[in-house]
């Protein structure tokens, strides 16, 4: 600061010794001490030199002693473990019994290759869920999530026809799922006559959840976490995703084939030269949603090559 | 016959002699007027004017007593259901009852009913027409039987009253064939009137009261709402007989004078037999059990079955039609429940299908619901049921049989859930069902038993029964029953028998939930309850 504008003078001048006043009722020695005390400072250092003397004596000792110690020790660490393990298990049930999602301390916890789905509130003891959907549009996408996720998040599928309707869709045979052993989820499907897919999960306390695409939010809460595309922390990202599934739920409810044309369109720019949609990894809840949506359409939706080669793709895994 | 209004002023209390004198003269003048009017016939009305120009085409047909009178027998009938737009300018004949008749002057305007059909006719005074044969016409009286010949013709506005709006009948004959008496103990008219809930102040809201109805039977079952729930009633029976046979089940008839009681023991009617007692059968069970011992696979039968319950419920009745089945299986007693699961389904397909009229004409007087239902039905296990009554809030022990207003509300939570008014729960507490049933395998707790439920009733309680004799005794003693009351049962099964599941309904109580009227008698042409045993 060789150049300056202005010039201040130094406010406090620290060179000059402070006026202690006479009738003071304490007397404080000064904290720092800016002189003088070089004496003071060579007796600390020998108390630490006798400090490490003393420490490095110890350890000599204890390398000494070790040998006959070891096994002790390990019969310690052994027990700490012990503890350990049983305060895990125990904070496990803990969280069983609140029913709370603790994403966190799951994914601490496992590696990331073991998939589990995190306890559902929503869901409670019982596990039944029901959705009513119209046979003209079978929720596609609940039955390829049911086929992948066989085996991270069993779920039993069975469906039913309900009176307002004659008879269910002709596909209505392959919404079926035997599950061996405890299923994580039950669903049952009824071929109704609604305006849209509909899942109800408790009537007492919970509103239906309207829309195919809601649906899939909801399973994509309950299943395995690695279909969770809402937990991830990039939330640009999480926005692009809703807005395919947005757009899902407007091309089922559109029934304009101008705008319909420009839904698809819209779905062919969100995968681009992707494998999957929005350049996901792997297969997620939003490829799914696409692909059930633009089945439902069937013929009349006119896919661009990309778009027909990943709809292969998608009945690959999916059926 | 009205009586004049007491006149108050005079006397303080009670009737004056006098009064009483001026009334019984009152009623002997109303029963003789009464008499004169229905001994005069059309012929008599002749004599304020000259000569009528419709003699002959009008009046009494007197007593039919099949003479063979070609002439009459020569007559093609058309049914009322069928004057539609093409029978327009055709002559044709109808009978039918009389159900309102309205004279206006110069004209008449009757309504013909014929079940629940009905059509307007018109009769006006012109140059073949005469001024008696009008005067006949609105003299005759209401629900009086007439064969009418008339041309049928179109109408510019559609007529809202009747059930053929499309066309009225121009009255060329009029013949009176069996005539009703003057005063009808309830109206046609005020019985079937639709229920509203609220007054709604427009118009007339007479209604008939239950018990009237019923004293009344036969004028009650001529509403429209009646002739339609029984015919659902018989559709009900028709098709529970054919799902079935299809099936590959036999018809079987067991007997209703039986020696001891066959379920539980209670509740049994008991008449007298020559020098001792018998009892009215409660329950097919046994000889329906006893069918399948003799290798008749599977049975199925349709009877009166008598309760001698002093309940006065909406839902019970002492004696009731029972289609009862009984089905022998390979291994797994499920196979009974899909196979009785399935006809529930079928015979509510098929009256879904072939008894939509009906069905409309029941809604039209009575607002509920269409009745709704799963293919394949909805199966729910007890625990589930008792968790979902625990999450609405019901305190409930495991191995609690559900109550009735638990019942109810299951339905409700059910419906709300699975769109479902027709559902199956199965493997009932143990300890809450009869001795015979099969204890589950997997569960002590439990049975293999199952309940079937309609708008939140039950209507179906079966069970894989046990064939094992040994354990049955052994079962009967846990449950404290007498074996010696029970030996012919237990007899039964000494000689091998298959696995077999079963159950019954009350045809009654079916038709009722069904159509979601609220009281069973309405679905039991004469009813018998522990208050009525008439008509």
């Amino acid at each position: 600061m060789s150049v300056c504008m202005y010039k201040l003078r130094p406010i406090v001048n620290h060179d000059d010794p402070l006026p202690v006043p006479s009738h003071n009722m304490y007397n404080m020695k000064p904290v720092q001490q800016t002189a003088g005390a070089q004496g003071q400072e060579k007796t600390s250092t020998s108390v630490a030199t006798v400090r490490l003397a003393d420490l490095s004596g110890r350890v000599q000792e204890l390398i000494q002693g070790s040998k006959g110690d070891m096994a002790a020790l390990e019969g310690r660490q052994e027990d700490i473990l012990k503890k350990l393990s049983k305060l895990r298990i125990d904070i496990e049930e803990l969280r069983a019994i609140l029913r709370q999602p603790s994403q966190v301390t799951v994914g601490s916890l496992s590696t990331p290759s073991n998939v589990t789905c995190p306890p559902c509130p929503e869901i409670g003891d019982s596990p039944d869920i029901v959705l009513n959907a119209n046979p003209a549009y079978p929720p596609f996408s609940v039955l390829g999530l049911v086929r992948v996720w066989h085996a991270s998040c069993p779920i039993q599928l069975s469906n039913h026809t309900h009176s307002s309707v004659k008879e269910g869709p002709s596909s209505a045979h392959t919404f079926v799922n035997n599950v061996t052993g405890v299923p994580k989820l039950k669903i049952t499907l009824i071929w109704k006559e609604v305006a849209e897919t509909e899942l109800v999960t408790n009537p007492v306390k919970h509103i239906t959840v309207q829309g195919e695409t809601n649906v899939l939010r909801f399973l994509s809460r309950v299943g395995p976490s690695n279909y969770a595309y809402e937990s991830s922390s990039n939330l640009s990202q999480i926005t692009l995703l809703d807005e395919v599934l947005d757009n899902c739920q407007r091309l089922a409810r559109s029934k304009n084939v101008k705008e319909k044309q420009a839904i698809i369109r819209t779905f062919n720019a969100s995968l681009g030269k992707n494998e999957w949609m929005c350049g996901q990894p792997t297969l997620s809840i939003i490829d799914t949603a696409v692909w059930s949506v633009l089945k439902q359409q069937g013929s009349s939706a006119s896919l661009t090559q990309t778009l027909t080669k990943w709809m292969e793709r998608c009945d690959a895994v999916l059926l | 016959m009205t009586l004049k209004p007491e006149n108050a002023a005079e006397t303080v209390d009670g009737k004056s002699k006098k009064q009483l004198k001026k009334e019984a003269k009152d009623a002997e003048k109303a029963a003789k007027k009464e008499a004169h009017k229905a001994s005069r016939g059309a012929a008599e009305e002749t004599e304020d004017s000259g000569i009528d120009v419709s003699e002959g085409k009008y009046g009494s047909l007197g007593m039919i007593q099949s003479n063979g009178d070609s002439q009459l027998a020569a007559r093609q009938f058309v049914h009322v259901r069928d004057l539609e737009n093409n029978k327009a300018d055709q002559i044709v004949w109808v009978r039918g009852r009389l159900h309102t008749s309205r004279a206006k002057g110069k004209q008449c305007f009757i309504v013909l009913r014929q079940q629940e059909f009905t059509v307007q006719g018109l009769l006006a005074v012109n140059d073949t027409i005469s001024k008696q044969f009008v005067k006949f016409a609105s003299n005759v009286t209401k629900e009086s039987i007439v064969d009418v010949e008339a041309k049928v013709s179109k109408v510019p506005k559609k007529i809202e009253s009747c059930s053929q709006k499309d066309v009225e009948l121009h009255i060329l004959q009029l013949w009176t064939v069996s005539s009703a008496k003057s005063q009808l103990p309830l109206l046609i008219e005020d019985a079937s009137r639709p229920v509203k809930d609220e007054e709604e102040g427009e118009g007339l809201n007479i209604r008939v009261n239950q018990d009237t109805r019923l004293d009344n039977r036969v004028l009650d079952l001529r509403t429209p709402a009646n002739q339609a729930i029984f015919r659902i009633e018989a559709g009900v029976c028709q098709l529970f007989r054919d799902i079935l046979t299809k099936k590959g089940f036999v018809e079987i008839h067991t007997p209703k004078i039986i020696s001891a009681a066959s379920e539980g023991g209670a509740n049994v009617f008991t008449v007298s037999y020559f020098k001792g007692s018998a009892y009215l059968a409660q329950s097919p069970q046994l000889y329906k059990q006893m069918a399948i011992a003799a290798d008749f696979d599977k049975v199925f039968t349709v009877g009166a079955v008598f309760r001698a319950e002093d309940s006065n419920t909406h839902r019970h009745l002492t004696e009731f039609v029972g289609l009862d089945l009984e089905m022998a299986f390979k291994y797994h007693y499920h196979e009974v429940v899909d196979t009785i699961g399935n006809t529930f389904t079928e015979i509510f397909r098929g009256l879904r299908d072939n008894f939509a009229t009906e069905i409309a004409t029941v809604g039209q007087q009575f607002a509920v619901e269409p009745f709704q239902f799963l293919d394949p039905p909805l199966k729910l296990e007890f625990p589930q049921a008792i968790a979902m009554l625990r999450e609405a809030g019901v305190t409930i022990g495991d191995e609690d049989d559900l109550s009735t207003p638990d019942e109810k509300l299951l339905g409700r939570l059910v419906k709300a859930k699975y769109n479902t008014d027709f559902y199956i729960l199965d493997k009932y507490p143990l300890a809450v069902r009869p001795f015979y049933t099969m204890p589950d395998p997997n569960n002590k707790k439990a049975s293999n038993s199952y309940d079937m439920f309609m708008r939140g009733e039950e209507i179906l309680s079966g069970a894989q029964r046990i064939h094992d004799p040994e354990f049955l005794v052994e079962r009967a003693k846990h449950h404290a029953v007498d074996l010696e009351k029970i030996k012919a049962y237990i007899d039964a099964f000494r000689f091998g028998c298959p696995p077999h599941a079963g159950g019954g309904i009350g045809m009654e109580r079916v038709v009722m939930l069904y159509l979601g009227l609220d009281n069973i008698r309405k679905t039991s042409m004469f009813p018998r309850d522990p208050k009525r045993i008439t008509p």
